[in-house]
Order: structure tokens, then C-alpha cells, then sequence
């Protein structure tokens, strides 16, 4: 009893430092938990977890495991959990696919479009939010209508016209659009611009500054945390996007990991434990740029330079 | 340094059907290195006048002149002029450094140059300690500093200042008010300062302009102003507490002069025949009394006992401010509020005899409220 008490107090006093913060900043409630209270709350919340991470345990483990234990029919203890480690899946997945050539071209599709997109989609949300001219509204809803499109729509038509280009098989198609802008960042952005105090454009403008200073110099740098929000979610488009890929390249040494990680499949079909290797290394960068973004989410927006 | 001139000057907000007048028919003029000061209740035009100023705001109607250039089309960035904003609008993302250094290197000047002239505003007005902060990490004084700063790195020819002091506790907007008052007078850069408060207006300016619903109701010295005001808004709006209005009926005295009559009190008026006054006999006029003149007890010598006008008068609020005492009494029909020196023993429902000089009376209008004298 004395040392269940005792455990459960350490756990309690560990998760207030870790998460409490956290917790604290989004919801607000929680420092109205009593320490047992906060410990039922992770307890759901961890058990909530579960059915999302599964599948991604599952893979992990089977990345790891040799061939008798994933062909194992019975779910027992020693089939669940992989021993002995076969890292040597890891290596055999490098080895199987042209990892480092996919990842190249995966980051440099991911590079340019990230680039291009969340600039190309400040430009322009700037111009919604903190700019006038006629039929602003009209244009805007018309931006925000185009979301509605489902991208199956437009499928065919733009391919015809990549191809007419004599963009087909290049990159191009993967790239150019992402320099005009893409309707959900544009949404995003001008909210925030909409929020950024008028009289910091006005200061500067008085300072001598104009419209594409204020915008570069004031505006961009205020919505930072916006734009890495927006440049995440792009990278984590284009990293996943298998469909761009498969319409338009055909040279293998093009290929990204999303669409190669596909080959692979076709190709070695039956090496589950190399797949699920490859797999993982795909998922993992996303994985760590997630953790190391979570600050800007949570830090949200400093933009006061004013009385508050 | 600069002169300013609004001519004609009109600002309209909105369709020509629902339209609102934001400032009407502006007509001032200021002086090389006057300190003017805009002043009336909230909405009343201030900021827009002073926007239309800047550039920030286009002008409807009429010109805005500076050094006899009419810039009602000239870029803000031409007009040479820095402005103090009511929430300071620092760069959050630049250290106090940037902030003040970043109109000068829009301007391209030399980085010796930037440099030597932060350095003199930053301790001109106490930042040097404070150069490599961000503005989030500085109070709201120092804040209004930075931003006071930012306009004096520029030395351009104009300041506009728009209620620059309202985010500060009253203490540290005393101290900056002084401040300011300084660095006008070291720089003499011509200023326009915008306020709703009164007692800066009437601590600060060289003159004043008194505003209300986009309109001018008065232009002139604080003290003249004081002293003379246009005009029942005018006279209440500047002095505090505010000046006391006594309804009044206006009639000749049988040898000749005006008389005041205040209920069953009689105030002979010492003043010259006029037509206003002419216009006003027989009828029922406002009385304007300011409860600084209203005296009691010591204040009153033997000598001004005879010449004052007295009001028995029964005291319902005492509210003792140390150095003076603010009191709130019913004088037969009226209710009035005098000021008069802290150390009077007084309590609720005394009965006083207060005290007025004659000369010190208002007349308005009863109708426009225009002064009558
Ligand atoms: N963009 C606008 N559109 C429509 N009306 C406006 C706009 N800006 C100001 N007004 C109106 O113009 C009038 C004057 O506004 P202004 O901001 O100049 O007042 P102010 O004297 O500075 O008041 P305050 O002391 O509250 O700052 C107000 O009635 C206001 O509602
Ligand atoms: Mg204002």
C-alpha cells in the first residue's frame, strides 16, 4: 500500500512538469486537477493513444523481426514483440531500393515546394488581409471555393496541360504550381495578416517603407509561426504524395520514397520485414520534425509591440 | 521645422448616401515649432485630422499644407514626418536598436551615421541600457520611450503625436508629459499632439485646438481659452472640475448696466454696452461659474466681502483632496461645485456662505451656447 502510494505520486509529480504546461496553456483546467484527477486524465488520454499508435508499433516491430516470427500464426508474448533484433532488415531495405537516391529527390521536391508555396501563399494572403482593392471580396471567396474541388476533377485536364508543356516526365509539374499559391495556406495567412496590428504597416510606411517593405521586412517575420505551420504542412504533402509521382514520372531514377516505397512493394512483395524497415525510415523524419516543431504550435503568436 | 496649414479640410467615412463627417471644414494654422495640441471627447476627429496629416488617411475635400506644399498627394514618406502612435506600433521582432535604427537605413544613412544618432536619442531619453531588447521585454514607459526615440532619430520636421501618454499610469504620464514639454523645447520640432485630456492639453500646448464632432470650436493659448472660452462645450470641457451652468435670466440694471439674475441673486455685470448682451435682455441666458472661483472663508478678505456675490449654500459631498477640497452644495435653486483650500474643516450638510467675484462670471447663449461676452 506504502509503495503503491508512493509510486503513484512520482508519476504524478513527473507528469505536472512534463505536461502540465502544456496542458495548462491549451486548456486552461487543468490546474483546477487535483494530482490524482491530472493522473486519471493521461491515463484515458494515453489509453486513447492506443488504437493510433498500433499499427505504427506494429510496423516498428515487424521491421525488426526475422521471417519465422512475422510468418508465425500464433499471437503469443514471443511472436509480439521482435527477438532477436534483426536490424540487418534495415540494411537489406537500403540495399533493396535505392534509398538514398528517393530521399534526394523527395527533399528537393519538398525544398522547392515549401519554398515556393508558403511564399507564394503569404504574397498573397497579405494582399487579402491587409490590402485594398476592388472585388476583394468576391476574389477571395472565389480563392476559398476552389478548396471545394476535389483534385480528381481537375486530375485530367491538368495532366493535358502539363503534357501539352512537354512537362511530362520531369519535375516541373510536381514544382511550378506549388509558386502559386495553395487556397488553404492563402485562408490561413490572411486570417493571421487580418490579426496583425494596422499600425505597424502604418509606422512603417511613415518610416519610409513600401507596401513590399512592409511585407518583407514587418509582415513576413511577424508570421513566422504561421508560415511554419504552412511550410509543415507542405513538406508532409509533398513527403507523402504517391499520386504527383505516379501521373508524371516514369524515370526510376527519379523517383521519390513515397512512390518508390510502392515499387519496392510490387517488386519484393513478400518481404514484409524489409517493407516495414523501409516503412519506418519513411515515417521517421516526419516523425522528428514533428517533435521539434511542436514549440512554434504551442508558442503560438507574439505580435504585440504595442501597449499589451 | 515646419508650418502647417488646413484649409478647408474635410474627411468623409463611408458611401455618399450613409456617410459620416469625421472632421468638418477644418481651418487651422500652425506655426514653426508650435506645440499644438488636438483636444475633445472620443470620436471627435483627432486622430483622423492628424492621420490625414501623416498620409495615412486620404483627404475628402480641402488641402493640408506643410512649408506651403499642399500634400494632400504626397506619399507619408515624403512628407518628412515621424509619428507616435497611441500603442506605440514597436517592430515586436527588432531589438529597441532596430526599431529606432530602421527608418534610417531606409533612408540609406551611412552605418556610422545610424549608429551615432541612436546612441544620442537612446540617452537622450534613458534607453541606452535597454538597445538590444525587444520591445516585449520592456514596460510600457520604456515602451513609450522607444517610441518617442524612434521619432527623434529621424529629426524630421514634424512630430504628430497621437495620445502618446494613455496606456501610462498617471505617475509616469506626469513625468513623461514633463518630458516631452523638454525634448520640444531642445529640438523645437514643430509638433502636433493629440490628447482627450484636457489637463495635458492645457499643460503642454502653445495652443490649442478644441474639438468636437470633426468640428473647431475654439483655437487658441491654454490660459486664453481659460479664460475666454467660445463657448458652453469649450468652457466645460476645459477646467477641472468642470465649470458650474446656472440657468439665468439677463435684465438692465434701472442706472443703466446688465444684471445678471441667479434666482432671487442679483450680479450686477461691469461690462460695456453689446449687442450680443442687447440681443439676450429679458431672456433667459447660462451662467457659467468655475468652482475655482467660488471662495470661502480665509480666501475671503474684508475688502472682497463687499464686492463678491454671496451664496448661502448647504453642503451634500465633501471630497478632500489634500491640498484643496472639492465641495458639492445646493445654493437655493442650484447645485454647484466649488474647490476651495484643502484645510477648511468641512462637513456634510453645513451650511456655508460661499462667494463669488462678479468678473468672474460667463454668459452663453442659451440657445447655441456661444459666449455673450
Ligand atoms: N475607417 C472609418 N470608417 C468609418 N468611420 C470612421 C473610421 N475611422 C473613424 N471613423 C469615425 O470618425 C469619427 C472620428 O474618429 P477619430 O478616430 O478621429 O476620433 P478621435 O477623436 O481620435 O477619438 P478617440 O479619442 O476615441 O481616439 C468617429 O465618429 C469614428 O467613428
Ligand atoms: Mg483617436
Amino acid at each position: 500500500m506504502i509503495s503503491n502510494s508512493s509510486n503513484e505520486t512520482m508519476i504524478a509529480q513527473k507528469a505536472p512538469t512534463a505536461w502540465s504546461g502544456l496542458l495548462k496553456r491549451s486548456t486552461g483546467v487543468s490546474s483546477s486537477l487535483t494530482l490524482q484527477q491530472r493522473f486519471g486524465a493521461h491515463l484515458i488520454l494515453i489509453l486513447l493513444c492506443v488504437p493510433a499508435l498500433l499499427p505504427f508499433l506494429w510496423m516498428v516491430a515487424t521491421s525488426l523481426k526475422g521471417d519465422t516470427q512475422i510468418f508465425s500464426t500464433t499471437l503469443t508474448w514471443s511472436t509480439l514483440f521482435p527477438y532477436p533484433l534483426h536490424w540487418s532488415n534495415y540494411s537489406g531495405a537500403l540495399e533493396a531500393i535505392p534509398f538514398v537516391v528517393y530521399l534526394k529527390n523527395t527533399l528537393l521536391l519538398c525544398l522547392v515546394t515549401v519554398v515556393g508555396t508558403t511564399f507564394s501563399s503569404a504574397v498573397v494572403a497579405y494582399g487579402f488581409g491587409k490590402m485594398e482593392f476592388p472585388a476583394k471580396g468576391v476574389l477571395f471567396l472565389l480563392m476559398i471555393s476552389t478548396m471545394a474541388l476535389p483534385a480528381q476533377v481537375t486530375m485530367v485536364p491538368v495532366f493535358a496541360l502539363f503534357r501539352w508543356l512537354h512537362w511530362y516526365g520531369t519535375y516541373l509539374p510536381l514544382m511550378v504550381p506549388s509558386f502559386f499559391g495553395t487556397p488553404f495556406y492563402i485562408f490561413l495567412l490572411t486570417q493571421f495578416y487580418r490579426n496583425l496590428p494596422t499600425t505597424l504597416a502604418e509606422a512603417a510606411r511613415i518610416d519610409g517603407a513600401g507596401e513590399w517593405t512592409i511585407f518583407w521586412r514587418i509582415m513576413l517575420p511577424l508570421s513566422k509561426p504561421a508560415l511554419i505551420t504552412c511550410a509543415l504542412f507542405q513538406f508532409m504533402a509533398t513527403w507523402n504524395d504517391f499520386f504527383g509521382p505516379l501521373l508524371y514520372i516514369n524515370d526510376p531514377s527519379k523517383y521519390t520514397l513515397a512512390y518508390g516505397l510502392q515499387q519496392f512493394l510490387s517488386v519484393h512483395g513478400s518481404e514484409w520485414a524489409r517493407l516495414m524497415a523501409a516503412s519506418t525510415l519513411f515515417v521517421l523524419p516526419i516523425i522528428l520534425l514533428f517533435f521539434l516543431a511542436q514549440k512554434t504550435f504551442i508558442q503560438g503568436v507574439a505580435t504585440t509591440g504595442g501597449k499589451n | 521645422m515646419a508650418s502647417i496649414i488646413f484649409s478647408n479640410v474635410f474627411k468623409r467615412y463611408g458611401t455618399k448616401s450613409a456617410s459620416v463627417t469625421a472632421v468638418d471644414n477644418l481651418n487651422v494654422a500652425i506655426r514653426e515649432r508650435e506645440f499644438m495640441v488636438f483636444v475633445g471627447p472620443s470620436g471627435c476627429g483627432k486622430t483622423t485630422a492628424l492621420r490625414m496629416v501623416a498620409g495615412l488617411e486620404d483627404i475628402s475635400d480641402g488641402t493640408i499644407s506643410i512649408d506651403g506644399l499642399i500634400v494632400n498627394d504626397v506619399q507619408p514618406r515624403h512628407r518628412d514626418i515621424a509619428m507616435v502612435f497611441q500603442n506605440y506600433a514597436l517592430y515586436p521582432h527588432m531589438s529597441v536598436y532596430d526599431n529606432m535604427a530602421f527608418a534610417l537605413k531606409l533612408r540609406g544613412v551611412s552605418r556610422g551615421d545610424i549608429d551615432r544618432r541612436v546612441k544620442n536619442a537612446s540617452s537622450l531619453l534613458e534607453l541606452d541600457l535597454y538597445l538590444k531588447r525587444k520591445p516585449g521585454a520592456l514596460s510600457g514607459g520604456q515602451r513609450q520611450r522607444v517610441a518617442l526615440a524612434r521619432a527623434i532619430v529621424r529629426e524630421p520636421k514634424l512630430f504628430l503625436m497621437d495620445e502618446p501618454l494613455s496606456n501610462l499610469d498617471a505617475k509616469l504620464r506626469v513625468h513623461t508629459r514633463a518630458e516631452i514639454i523638454k525634448l520640444h523645447r531642445t529640438l523645437g520640432i514643430t509638433t502636433i499632439y493629440v490628447t482627450h485630456d484636457q489637463v495635458e492639453a492645457m499643460t503642454m500646448g502653445d495652443r490649442i485646438v478644441v474639438m468636437r464632432n470633426g468640428t473647431v470650436q475654439q483655437c487658441d493659448t491654454p490660459l486664453a481659452i481659460y479664460n475666454k472660452p467660445a463657448n458652453t462645450f469649450v468652457a466645460g470641457f476645459i477646467g477641472m472640475p468642470p465649470m458650474n451652468f446656472l440657468s439665468a435670466s439677463l435684465e438692465r440694471k434701472s442706472s443703466g448696466g446688465y444684471e445678471v439674475g441667479l434666482g432671487s441673486v442679483k450680479v450686477p455685470l461691469d461690462c460695456p454696452k453689446n449687442e450680443n448682451l442687447d440681443r439676450c435682455l429679458n431672456k433667459k441666458v447660462v451662467a457659467g461659474l468655475r468652482p475655482a472661483d467660488i471662495k470661502y472663508g480665509q480666501a475671503l478678505s474684508s475688502r472682497t466681502k463687499d464686492e463678491f456675490i454671496n451664496l448661502r449654500s448647504i453642503v451634500d459631498i465633501v471630497e478632500p483632496m489634500g491640498d484643496v477640497t472639492t465641495i458639492y452644495v445646493t445654493a437655493g435653486p442650484h447645485r454647484l461645485t466649488a474647490q476651495i483650500d484643502g484645510q477648511n474643516k468641512i462637513a456634510e450638510s453645513d451650511t456655508l456662505d460661499l462667494a463669488f467675484d462678479p468678473s468672474r462670471l460667463y454668459l452663453f447663449d442659451e440657445v447655441s451656447g456661444v459666449s455673450l461676452l
